[in-house]
């Protein structure tokens, strides 16, 4: 199926092209993943705080808004997101393709993913060391910040690291419709010109990736519970 | 001083945990609230702190109503007031110094300061050498030293003890106690010590209320109430395992008297029949109930005596002098 000559020429492209392709993929992911998290954990936080009975009980009406808020953002399939918020990417980032153009709906689709993780992190502190908290006398602000998320920490960094790999699944969905990296070149090649195997080097490439993030995450996460000493 | 006063709560689930519960409390001592499981002695203790809101009625402190006051206030106000655990509570992400330092740092004391007061409060609890070690290295009296040392790390007037040793061993309890016991002296803390544990009130209450379904059924200085149980709830637990009425009813030429063992000596004297070769006091069991754990007795007697003092007051000095703790009790009515 594959002759040498196809070999040669997809040997070609991928040394001429994937370098810029990965370094492309790997920092829309990165940042994506950055700004989707300094909206997702806010929000998870308030999911958790903000019930009844949490630290800082919202009114019910908000907290059945924010969850319903989350729920439908959360079952909008990417590709439609992408569409969908091309108005507001062109207001950003003044394009709708490229790269840094694809950052925006991932980020959309991916903080409320986030925020649900860092719900179920945070659900998982203890809450007789909450109420400790309470007895010291400590504001809503200080519990969140000195105990749920220090206590959280190891378990918080293991959701993100599950959030990191989606998000780098979805950039390279994102190929599609603009976006750049190693998604770009397996529909280019692969789909709209037959070239199989540079698919197949993308796709090797980015399970390749996704198995580091997800080791390297998850060994760090193990290595900061100290919980397990 | 802390006043209770008419304190009741309810629960969403109409549960009414606490009835019309009316204590005084005054500085420096070390009161005990005892009862069975269900009695309302964690939603009493957890009120005093407001964790909980009561229904109504009125908690004072040093005449401050604490319901009166509002949010900001009433965090100030919990920085007086510690509180320590059955489960600890320690941060298990960070070590020991850490931990004792959360109620400083989140009273904007900076940083060095705080390490300085921990390291000095890790040196009172005794376990100085553990300050950079983390909570899941340690054992369970290890851990509630930390948790005592944060407790104090606020220089709090008040200490509300939640089953703090419900999950220790009989000679790391013993040891905490001493603890609380050396702290109340030398910080003059109002210590509250929520317990199941007659034992624990034995050791180091000065005064005791027994919780019975929501009331009080008894209070007092614990001597006087240990040694005359009016209440049924009192009886049930001076003696868990009932004891014959008809034994002590019909029998009003007896003289009681309880012997405790605390585990602090290890007795292996049989001392009840030394009692009657050693000093010609014959005693007739009336009830026991004891244990021995790791060759340390744990428990209570209850002896009858001739109706003579002469003759108790040789009983009671005899227990004594073999360290153990024996007191009077009239259950004659
Ligand atoms: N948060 C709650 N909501 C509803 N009911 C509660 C709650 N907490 C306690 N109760 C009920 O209130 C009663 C008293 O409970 P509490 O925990 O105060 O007892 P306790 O004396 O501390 O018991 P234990 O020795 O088992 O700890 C119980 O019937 C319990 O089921
Ligand atoms: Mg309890």
């Amino acid at each position: 199926m594959f002759s040498i000559e196809k070999i040669k020429e997809a040997l070609e492209i991928v040394i001429n092209q994937f370098p810029l392709a990965l370094w492309e993929t790997i920092y829309v992911t990165l940042i994506a993943t950055l700004f989707a998290t300094i909206i997702g954990l806010p929000l998870g936080v308030i999911l958790v705080t903000g019930k009844k009975d949490g630290i800082k009980p919202l009114p019910n009406w908000l907290n059945s808004f924010i969850d319903l808020f989350i729920n439908i953002l959360r079952s909008i399939p990417f590709l439609i997101v992408m569409i969908l918020v091309f108005p507001l990417t062109r207001l950003i980032v003044g394009t709708t393709v490229g790269t840094v153009a694809s950052i925006v709906p991932l980020v959309i689709a991916s903080f409320p993913f986030i925020a649900r993780l860092v719900e179920s992190s945070l659900k998982e502190v203890d809450p007789n060391i909450v109420e400790m908290a309470q007895s010291i006398g400590a504001t809503p602000l200080q519990i969140v910040t000195k105990v749920m998320l220090p206590e959280a920490f190891p378990s918080l960094l293991q959701n993100l690291t599950i959030a990191t790999t989606t998000i780098l699944g979805y950039s390279a969905m994102s190929g599609i419709i603009g976006g750049g990296g190693l998604g770009k070149i397996a529909i280019n090649y692969g789909y709209y010109r037959y070239k199989y195997l540079i698919m197949l080097f993308a796709v090797i490439v980015l399970v390749l990736l996704v198995q580091i993030f997800q080791s390297v995450g998850s060994f760090v996460a193990t290595k900061s519970d100290k919980r397990l000493k | 001083m802390i006043r209770i006063n008419n304190l009741s709560k309810i629960y969403n689930n109409d549960i009414e945990a606490i009835k019309d519960i009316s204590l005084t409390i005054n500085d420096g001592d070390i009161y005990g609230i005892i009862g069975l499981s269900g009695a309302g002695k964690s939603t009493l203790v957890r009120c005093i702190n407001l964790l909980e809101k009561p229904t109504s009625g009125t908690i004072e402190i040093d005449g401050v109503d604490l319901i009166k006051l509002n949010e900001k206030q009433l965090r100030e106000k919990r920085k007086e007031i510690s509180m320590i655990f059955q489960s600890f509570n320690l941060l298990n992400q960070k070590n020991c110094l850490d931990n004792v330092c959360l109620p400083l740092t989140i009273s904007k004391v900076s940083k060095k300061e705080a390490e300085k007061r921990a390291l000095e409060l890790l040196e009172v609890v005794g376990i100085k050498d553990k300050a950079y070690a983390y909570p899941s290295q340690l054992s369970g009296g290890q851990k509630q030293r930390v948790a005592i040392a944060r407790a104090l790390a606020t220089n709090p007037r008040v200490l509300l003890c939640d089953e703090a040793t419900s999950a220790l061993d009989p000679t790391t309890t013993a040891q905490i106690l001493q603890l609380l016991k050396d702290i109340n002296q030398k910080f003059n803390i109002t210590i509250i010590i929520i317990t199941h544990q007659m034992s624990v009130v034995e050791s180091i209450c000065k005064n005791v209320a027994i919780l019975d379904d929501g009331f009080v059924a008894e209070k007092g200085e614990v001597r006087s109430v240990f040694s005359n149980p009016q209440s049924i709830a009192a009886k049930r637990l001076v003696f868990p395992e009932g004891y014959d009425d008809k034994l002590i009813t019909s029998n009003k030429d007896v003289k009681f008297i309880r012997v405790v063992f605390d585990g602090d000596i290890a007795t292996s004297k049989p001392l009840v029949a030394s009692m009657a070769v050693e000093i010609d006091v014959v005693a007739s069991i009336v009830y026991a109930s004891t244990k021995s754990i790791g060759g340390v007795t744990y428990g209570s007697l209850l002896l009858s005596v001739d109706n003579d003092d002469e003759i108790v007051k040789k009983a009671l000095d005899y227990f004594t002098k073999n360290e153990v703790s024996a007191k009077e009790v009239f259950l004659n009515v």
